[in-house]
C-alpha cells in the first residue's frame, strides 16, 4: 500500500512540476494549486449558475414535474463525459515508464492501480466540478420530496461515470492505435482520426445543444427519451433498481476490463517490436524541400498540435457554412431578436462585418507560434548544419500557409456565394495576407519567447508564452481594421475599403517580415539549450 | 584545417565558460579533447560547429571564420552530439535524406555511403522505422552515419563511444582511422582515457574553461600513461 501511495504521489510531483518547472517543488505546488484553484472556482461558478437559472425556470412552469431538473443537469454532465472521453481516448501518448517502474521493487499489480487510480481520480476530480454544483442546488432549492440525498447519490452517480470515462477513454485510445499500427504513417492516420472524432464531437454537441434549445415543448420529452440520462436519474433519486443495476453495470463492467487491458499493454510495451524489412529510398530533394517534408512530418505526426492549430480552420469552415446556409435575412432577425434597436448598425452592415470578421478569423490559424521550441533538443541539427536561416523560417511559414490556406479558400468561397463573387479575390487576398501576418508574427513570437525545456509537448503546443501571445496578438490587425472602417471607411464604396483595408495588412506583414528578417536571425542563434 | 585563436565564451550568468583557448588540429590529425565534466569541451565544440555564439576570438576552419562565414565552414564539418536528439518525426532512412539533401549528396553516393555504414552498423533494417523507435545507441550509429554521408573534412565528436556497444565501438575506432589516413581531421572530446590514448596523434587537457596542455601524444604522455598525466595535471593546475 505505501508503494501505491508513493507512486500517486509522485504522478502528483509530475503534474504540479508541469505548471512551472523554473520554481522549486514549494512554488510548484503553489502556483499549480492556484491554478487548479481557479480552474476549479470558474467550473463551479459556471455550472452553479446553470444549474440554478435551469431549476428556477423548471420550478416557474406548475405544469413540469421538478425532477426534470435533474435530467437537464444530468445531460450536460453527460456531454462533458463525453469530451473527457473524446480528449483523452484521442491523446495517443503512450505511457514510456513501465520499464523504469518494472525494475523497482514494486509490485505489478500495485504498478497497473497507481496508474488506473490516477486516470479515474482526474476524471472524478474533473466530473464532479461539473456536476455536483447542479445536484447541491436541485438539493437546496427545488423542495422535491427526494432532494437532500441527491448529493449522496451523485456523488456515487459521478463515481461511476468516472470509472467509465476512464475506462472508455483508454480502450477508445487502444482501438485506434491497434487500427492504425499496420500502417506505416500510423501516427499521421491516428492524428487524422482523433481530429476527425474531435470534429464529431463538437457537430454532436451542437446538435445536442440545438435539440435541447429548439425543442421547446418537447424539451422534457427529449431529455426523458434519453436513457443513458434515464439510468442515471434513476440512481439519483433512487428510484428504480433495475435501472441503477444496469447503470453500475455499465460503468463497472468496462472499469475491470480496462484493468485487465493496462496489465496487457503494460506488458506488451516492454516486449520488443518486430520491425519490418522494406526497401530502401535514397532520394534527392531541394532542402527546403526537405525541411518542409521534416515539417510536416512533425506536425502531423502530433495530434495536440494539429487540433490546437486547425481549430481556427475550423471555426472559418464552420462560419462559412452558417452564412451560406443560414442566409443573411435568418442572421439579420437573429440579430435583431438578441439585440433590439442596438442592432441596427450591425444589421445594415452585416455583409462588411462578415467580411472583416472572416478576415479576422484567417489570422487565427498558427503553426509558427511554437515550431521554433517543438524543436526542442532537436535544434542542434538546423543549427550545426549548412542550411539558410531563411529557408528553416520559410520551412515553417510555408507549414502554416498549407494548413490555412484551404479553410481560407472554402471560406472565402461560401461567403462569396451570399455577398457576390466580386469580392472573391479581394476577400481572399486580405485573408491570405491576414495567415501570411499571423505565421510570421507567430514565428517571431516564438523566436523571442522560446521554450526548449518540456517534459511533454503540450506545455509548448497549449501553454507557452509565445503561443498564448500570438493567440492575443494575431486579432490585432483585425481588430484594428474593425475600428478603423466604422470610423473612418463606412461612407465609402465597399471595394474600396477592402482596397484601404488590403493596404494596411500589407504594411503590417511587411513590418512583421521585417522584423523577421533582421531580428530572426539573431534571435535563432542566441537559442541555447 | 581547425584553427581556435584566443576563444573565450561566457554564459549569460556572468560565468566563463572556457577561457583564452587556443589550438591547432592538422589535416589528418585524430585530436583528442580531455577534461573533467563542466571543464569546457561541449561548450567549445558547439562553438566550432556554430550552436553556441561567443564573444571573443575566433575559430577558423579551412581558413575560414565560423563567426563570419558559417554556412561555408559548415559545408565542410560533421558535428555528433553527445546525446544525439534527432528528428523523431522521421524514419532513418528519411533522416539520412534530409542531411544528404542538405549537403547535395547524389543519389548514388549517398546509397553507397549509407548502405556500407548502415551494413557495417547493423542498422541497414532499422532504416525504415521511426527514430522515435530507436534506443539510445541506434541513434548514436544513426548520427555518426548521418555525420559520414557528405564525407566532410573535419569530423567533431563529442563524447562518441557513449551508449555504443563493443563492436560498433571497434567500427566507429576504425572509421576514425581510416578518414585520417585519407586526410580527413577528427576533434573529439572524450572520457575514456585509454581510448584516446591508443587512438590519436594528439591531445588537449582542458580545466575549468583553461586549457592546461595540449600537443602531441607521445610529447604529453612521454613515458606514462595518459590517466597518470591526467590525473597529476587534473590536481596540479
Amino acid at each position: 500500500m505505501r508503494n501505491f501511495f508513493l507512486l500517486i504521489k509522485n504522478y502528483f510531483n509530475i503534474f504540479v512540476s508541469g505548471f512551472n518547472k523554473k520554481k522549486n517543488k514549494r512554488g510548484s505546488i503553489i502556483s499549480g494549486g492556484a491554478l487548479l484553484l481557479i480552474i476549479g472556482l470558474i467550473f463551479i461558478l459556471l455550472f452553479s449558475t446553470t444549474a440554478y437559472t435551469t431549476i428556477s425556470e423548471i420550478k416557474k412552469d406548475p405544469e413540469t414535474d421538478i425532477e426534470v431538473a435533474l435530467y437537464a443537469l444530468s445531460s450536460i454532465g453527460l456531454v462533458f463525459l463525453l469530451l473527457i472521453i473524446i480528449m483523452k481516448g484521442t491523446n495517443s501518448k503512450k505511457a514510456n515508464d513501465y520499464e523504469l517502474l518494472y525494475s523497482l521493487p514494486i509490485k505489478k499489480s500495485t504498478i497497473i492501480l497507481s496508474r488506473v487510480f490516477k486516470e479515474l481520480i482526474f476524471d472524478f476530480i474533473s466530473l464532479i466540478l461539473v456536476m455536483m454544483p447542479g445536484y447541491v442546488i436541485y438539493a437546496f432549492i427545488s423542495n422535491a420530496d427526494f432532494s437532500y440525498p441527491v448529493i449522496l447519490t451523485g456523488i456515487l452517480v459521478v463515481f461511476c461515470l468516472a470509472l467509465f470515462s476512464s475506462a472508455v477513454s483508454l480502450i477508445l485510445k487502444e482501438v485506434i492505435i491497434k487500427l492504425t499500427s499496420k500502417f506505416k504513417y500510423a501516427e499521421i492516420i491516428q492524428t487524422i482520426i482523433n481530429v476527425l472524432i474531435m470534429v464529431i464531437f463538437v457537430i454532436f454537441y451542437y446538435w445536442f445543444m440545438n435539440s435541447i434549445q429548439t425543442n421547446g415543448s418537447s424539451t422534457v420529452e427529449f431529455m426523458l427519451r434519453f436513457y443513458p440520462v434515464e439510468l442515471m436519474v434513476s440512481f439519483l433519486t433512487l428510484s428504480n433498481f433495475l435501472n441503477i443495476l444496469i447503470f453500475i453495470l455499465i460503468c463497472v463492467v468496462p472499469f475491470i476490463f480496462s484493468i485487465f487491458l493496462s496489465t496487457y499493454l503494460a506488458d506488451r510495451q516492454i516486449k520488443k517490436r518486430k520491425i519490418k524489412k522494406e526497401e530502401l529510398k535514397y532520394k534527392k530533394t531541394k532542402t527546403i524541400n526537405s525541411l518542409i517534408k521534416k515539417e510536416f512530418g512533425k506536425y502531423f505526426r502530433n495530434t495536440n498540435y494539429v487540433i490546437n492549430t486547425t481549430m481556427g480552420g475550423f471555426l472559418l469552415i464552420i462560419f462559412g457554412f452558417i452564412i451560406a446556409f443560414l442566409g443573411f435575412d435568418q442572421i439579420k432577425s437573429l440579430i435583431n431578436n438578441a439585440m433590439g434597436s442596438a442592432a441596427n448598425v450591425f444589421v445594415d452592415n452585416l455583409e462588411t462585418i462578415i467580411m472583416l470578421f472572416l478576415i479576422l478569423l484567417s489570422s487565427t490559424i498558427v503553426t509558427t507560434s511554437c515550431s521554433i521550441s517543438l524543436e526542442g533538443k532537436e535544434l542542434w541539427i538546423i543549427k550545426s548544419l549548412p542550411i539558410k536561416i531563411k529557408d528553416v523560417f520559410l520551412s515553417k511559414l510555408i507549414l502554416n500557409f498549407i494548413v490555412g490556406i484551404i479553410p481560407i479558400v472554402i471560406a472565402v468561397f461560401l461567403i462569396s456565394l451570399k455577398v457576390g463573387f466580386v469580392y472573391f479575390v479581394p476577400l481572399l487576398f486580405i485573408c491570405i495576407l491576414g495567415l501570411i501576418y499571423a505565421a510570421v508574427n507567430g514565428l517571431n513570437l516564438n523566436l523571442k519567447y522560446p521554450k526548449l525545456d518540456y517534459q511533454d509537448e503540450v506545455e509548448v503546443i497549449k501553454q507557452s508564452m509565445s503561443v498564448l501571445l500570438s493567440l492575443v496578438t494575431s486579432l490585432i490587425p483585425g481588430i484594428m481594421c474593425l475600428i478603423i472602417y466604422f470610423s473612418l471607411l463606412i461612407k465609402l464604396p465597399l471595394l474600396l475599403s477592402l482596397l484601404i483595408i488590403f493596404v494596411i495588412y500589407l504594411i503590417i506583414d511587411s513590418i512583421e517580415i521585417i522584423i523577421l528578417i533582421k531580428k530572426g536571425p539573431k534571435y535563432l542563434n542566441n537559442i541555447n539549450n | 584545417m581547425l584553427e581556435i585563436k584566443n576563444y573565450s565564451k561566457k554564459y549569460d550568468n556572468g560565468v566563463l565558460a572556457v577561457d583564452n583557448l587556443n589550438l591547432t588540429v592538422e589535416d589528418g590529425d585524430l585530436f583528442a579533447f580531455i577534461g573533467h565534466n563542466g571543464a569546457g569541451k561541449s561548450t567549445t565544440i558547439k562553438s566550432i560547429v556554430g550552436i553556441l555564439p561567443f564573444e571573443s576570438g575566433d575559430i577558423l576552419i579551412d581558413g575560414i571564420s565560423i563567426k563570419k562565414d558559417p554556412l561555408s565552414v559548415k559545408k565542410n564539418i560533421a558535428y555528433i552530439p553527445d546525446n544525439p536528439n534527432l528528428y523523431e518525426s522521421l524514419t532513418g532512412i528519411a533522416y539520412l535524406n534530409f542531411i544528404s539533401d542538405v549537403f547535395n549528396v547524389t543519389e548514388e553516393k549517398r546509397k553507397e555511403i549509407i548502405e556500407l555504414y548502415a551494413t557495417k552498423f547493423d542498422l541497414k533494417d532499422s532504416l525504415n522505422d521511426f527514430i522515435s523507435n530507436y534506443s539510445h545507441g541506434m541513434k548514436q550509429k544513426l548520427a555518426i552515419i548521418s555525420a559520414l554521408v557528405h564525407e566532410p573534412k573535419l569530423l567533431i565528436l563529442d563524447e562518441p563511444f557513449v551508449g555504443l556497444d563493443p563492436i560498433a565501438s571497434h567500427n566507429v575506432k576504425e572509421i576514425m582511422k581510416e578518414l585520417c589516413a585519407k586526410g580527413c581531421s577528427i576533434f573529439f572530446s572524450t572520457h575514456v582515457l585509454e581510448v584516446a590514448e591508443k587512438l590519436c596523434n594528439k591531445i588537449a587537457i582542458i580545466k575549468n574553461g583553461k586549457l592546461i596542455i595540449s600537443g602531441n601524444m607521445e610529447e604529453v604522455t612521454k613515458n606514462s600513461s595518459l590517466e597518470d598525466v591526467f590525473l597529476e595535471l587534473s590536481d596540479n593546475a
